[in-house]
């Protein structure tokens, strides 16, 4: 069962989304920030991550990069709101392989963390 | 049916919200300069932004289950379509429709933030919108941009040289182009994604649009590329295919003897999101400039601004604190032997002076933005003035990177509205008036913005009827506002000024008679009282100009400070025309009124503390007058004394001592106490009401 590794401060859009994911068949790791989020990669390395960008302690961006340092493997799609545009541009050019501009649909969703798992 | 005032859900929080206003903004905005230019030339750039606008509103509308929002910008959305396509002509009937639309928009888009329902209606917008597609389509559909797949690519003829030794070294040449889903959020990073895919699969020869741009994030929904790779294109495509929200890739071998089109017209890059209004005289290159900028800057929060002005603002008067302690300490330290202690103080103190104030200047500096945005409302106002009242008048505006401090932005534009109306209503002719005069039917009028010293200047210029000198003048004698013999008398350069007194246009049909509107006496005074000013020139038949000059900043101003009754007092020294003892001052009385003589004028004489309210009994007798003006006329002001001239940062009264007739505000003192800021036209115009005779003495 792939494990897919949900970074986001937003405990609301962290439950929903762990449940869409949980219903399709995935193992949910859950973080509520960047810091965390390193911590919770290194132990179970996860098959992806989904890493929102506004986040306390540490951002996503900062967050990626560490990630990326663990494991330049790393598949990670950034979870985005309208208008961080530039943030999402280094994300990707940093190594993040996919975005979700968030409210995400289930289905755009449940197709990039396929995508991110090889699926 | 929609129920006004009921209240209204959105999925989205308050940080989203604050996101989806701006970005609403924004594209509102947008669509408001664009639509207007539609009808003049509507190129594919121009379209494609546009349509960009429309369906970015569509999809955070839609996101955030707005579904009346979504709906309309959905029916725009198909229109523009059209239009992008050529299906349908940008007559002014579409171009109409499109802005009635936007004002809804603009309407909706404030329910997110009010939660409330405003109760507009927008089916019969929609239907109007929808009616405009029915009656389109006989027209020939011409591939819109966007829809160039796999067509033409000349992009690449310039590297013909590089293929070439491509080709030698063994590589095949991929022709790529790869379209990105209509309705994805961000396509300009899918786009980055496409060439991050194209670099890892061989060498990228060109593409199309340019690297930089799609680097920069800023690419539309369509890439098309030349590569060289030594891969199958089928696996270039499936994993082109791969990437997320992308609708379609084509890769197919160029052979050797296949053309690559025709050359790319010109090898500069498109704009990518050009000026907002047609400008002349910028230099071009300054815009394309700050975008580039843009990458490395930040959106900072206008109220973390605002927190540091106040900040800043804090130091400043600490520091005056400071000055008065040192000067304390060093007097009563003189000839101890801590002297130098009070020295080190003195020094320290300097150095905290000089640093606060490149720290003013400096956060002064972040909180300028160029006069762009109030720029970019006009053509819209000038198009339904023009409409209205069936006149034709081309805008052209300059300067548009001028930059001016935000509170200065926030009230610059009511002036500026007021004027540009009143030339395109009564300045500039009718189209028969103006082919009868020798003149182009279209009539221009020209905004210009400027930086001069520490002021913004901002000229508004029509190529009109311009005034006539007789009417206003014999308007100002039938008002009472000055004797027959003075308006004889007075040169064509006084007789300008009579336009913004109060009284002479604010009658409907001194429009007709002199060819200017409504309200240039509140337009004057609203200036002032921000501490600028107005001017005018005018030739007959030739046209009108309009100059407004304000500070680049209201958060602090220069002025006198003067005691009264015991009271500071901070009068703008804008203005201050000078300051005179009393002792010797040529003041008489008339008609029970004081008046003082001041070279050619007769001011009135006012005690400042009594004038502004203050019903204690003087202290002492007052030993300075301050001569002070607006709108051309002065009042001498009785003061005790004077301290000098003084940055002072001004705060609002407030709650704190609620509006007072002639406080314009107030501001904090080195010794920590309240100065109150004298609101220099309020009194000016109270003393004229008072003497009516006083107006004689109206010094030019």
């Amino acid at each position: 069962m792939p494990k897919v590794l949900i970074v986001d401060d937003a405990a609301f859009m962290r439950m929903r989304t762990s449940k869409l994911l949980m219903e399709a068949g995935y193992e949910v790791i859950q973080a509520e920030n960047g810091l965390e989020a390193i911590q919770k990669y290194r132990e179970a390395r996860p098959d992806a991550v989904l890493l929102d960008i506004t986040m306390p302690e540490m951002d996503g961006l900062t967050a990626l990069k560490e990630i990326k340092a663990i494991d330049a493997n790393a598949k990670v799609a950034m979870l985005t709101a309208l208008g961080q545009q530039q943030i999402v541009l280094e994300a990707v050019k940093a190594g993040a392989k996919d975005f979700l501009v968030k409210p995400a649909d289930a289905e755009r969703v449940l197709a990039a963390v396929a995508k991110l798992c090889g699926r | 049916m929609a129920e006004e005032g009921k209240r209204l859900e959105f999925e989205l929080d308050d940080e989203d919200l604050k996101l989806f206003s701006e970005e609403a903004a924004e594209q509102i905005e947008v669509l408001d300069v664009a639509l207007v230019q539609l009808e003049a030339d509507a190129d594919d750039e121009l379209l494609q932004r546009i349509f960009r606008a429309a369906h970015t509103l569509k999809g955070s509308s839609a996101a955030i289950g707005h579904k009346k929002m979504a709906s309309l910008t959905h029916a725009m959305e198909s229109v523009l379509d059209a239009l992008r396509q050529r299906r349908l002509r940008p007559s002014s009937e579409v171009v109409d429709a499109l802005l009635n639309a936007l004002d809804a928009l603009r309407v909706l888009a404030n329910e997110v933030v009010t939660r409330q329902d405003s109760g507009i209606e927008t089916q019969s917008l929609e239907e109007e919108l929808l009616a405009l597609l029915e009656n389109a389509g006989e027209e020939p559909a011409n591939a819109g941009p966007g829809h160039g797949d796999g067509a033409d690519f000349g992009f690449a003829a310039q590297a013909r040289a590089d293929i070439a030794a491509h080709r030698a070294s063994g590589k095949s040449i991929l022709a790529v182009s790869v379209r990105i889903r209509d309705d994805s959020p961000l396509p300009g990073i899918r786009c980055f994604q496409v060439l991050q895919e194209l670099d890892a699969a061989g060498t990228v020869v060109a593409t199309d649009p340019p690297r930089q741009v799609i680097e920069a994030g800023e690419a539309d929904y369509v890439v098309r590329a030349v590569v060289a790779a030594t891969l199958p294109p089928a696996q270039l495509q499936a994993a082109l295919a791969d990437i997320s929200e992308v609708a379609g890739a084509e890769v197919r071998e160029i052979g050797e003897d296949e053309p690559l089109g025709a050359p790319a017209p010109a090898s500069e890059p498109r704009p990518l999101r050009p000026g907002a209004a047609p400008s002349a005289g910028e230099p071009g290159n300054a815009a394309s400039a700050s975008r580039r900028a843009g990458a490395g800057s930040i959106r900072i929060d206008v109220e973390r601004l605002d927190g540091l002005m106040n900040l800043v603002g804090e130091l400043v008067i600490d520091r005056a604190r400071l000055i008065r302690i040192k000067d304390q300490l060093a007097a009563v330290l003189s000839g101890s032997e801590l002297a130098e202690l009070a020295e080190n103080l003195e020094e320290t103190t300097a150095h905290l002076g000089r640093i606060t104030d490149e720290l003013q200047d400096a956060i002064m500096r972040t909180r300028m933005l160029p006069i762009r945005s109030v720029l970019a409302r006009l053509p819209r106002i000038v198009r339904d003035v023009a409409t209205r009242s069936g006149k034709k008048v081309e805008l052209v505006t300059a300067g548009e990177e001028t930059e001016l401090d935000r509170s200065v932005i926030e009230v610059i534009t009511d002036p500026l509205v007021h004027i540009l109306r009143n030339a395109v209503d009564h300045g500039i002719e009718t189209p028969e008036e103006r082919r009868r005069a020798g003149k182009p039917e279209t009539g221009t009028v020209t905004v210009t913005a400027w930086n001069q010293e520490a002021s913004i200047y901002i000229s508004v210029k029509d190529d009109g009827r311009g005034l006539d000198f007789e009417a206003i003048r014999a308007k100002a004698v039938e008002r009472g506002l000055v004797s027959a013999e003075a308006a004889a008398a007075a040169p064509p350069d006084e007789v300008l000024q009579y336009i913004f007194l109060p009284g002479l246009s604010t009658a409907k049909q001194v429009s007709d008679v002199s060819g200017r509107g409504v309200g240039l006496d509140i337009v004057r005074t609203n200036i002032e009282r921000l501490n600028g000013s107005i001017s005018v020139h005018s030739e007959r038949g030739k046209g009108t100009e309009f100059i407004i000059q304000l500070p680049l900043t209201l958060a602090t101003t220069k002025a006198l400070m003067v005691v009264a009754r015991g009271i500071v007092y901070a009068i703008p020294l804008v203005s201050v025309t000078e300051t005179l003892p009393v002792r010797g001052a040529d003041i008489h009385s008339v008609g029970g009124r004081r008046l003082l003589r001041l070279r050619d004028a007769l001011l009135p004489v006012l005690e400042l503390a009594a004038a502004l309210g203050d019903r204690r009994p003087a202290v002492a007798e007052p030993a300075y007058i301050v001569a002070a003006q607006h709108a051309g006329r002065q009042v001498a002001l009785l003061v005790d004394h004077v301290l000098g001239e003084q940055d002072v940062v001004v705060k609002s009264l407030g709650e704190l001592l609620g509006a007072r007739p002639g406080i314009g505000g107030a501001t904090i003192l080195g010794d920590g106490t309240l100065g109150l800021i004298v609101d220099t036209p309020s009194l000016v115009g109270g003393a004229a009401r008072e003497s009516r005779e006083t107006q004689l003495a109206r010094v030019a």
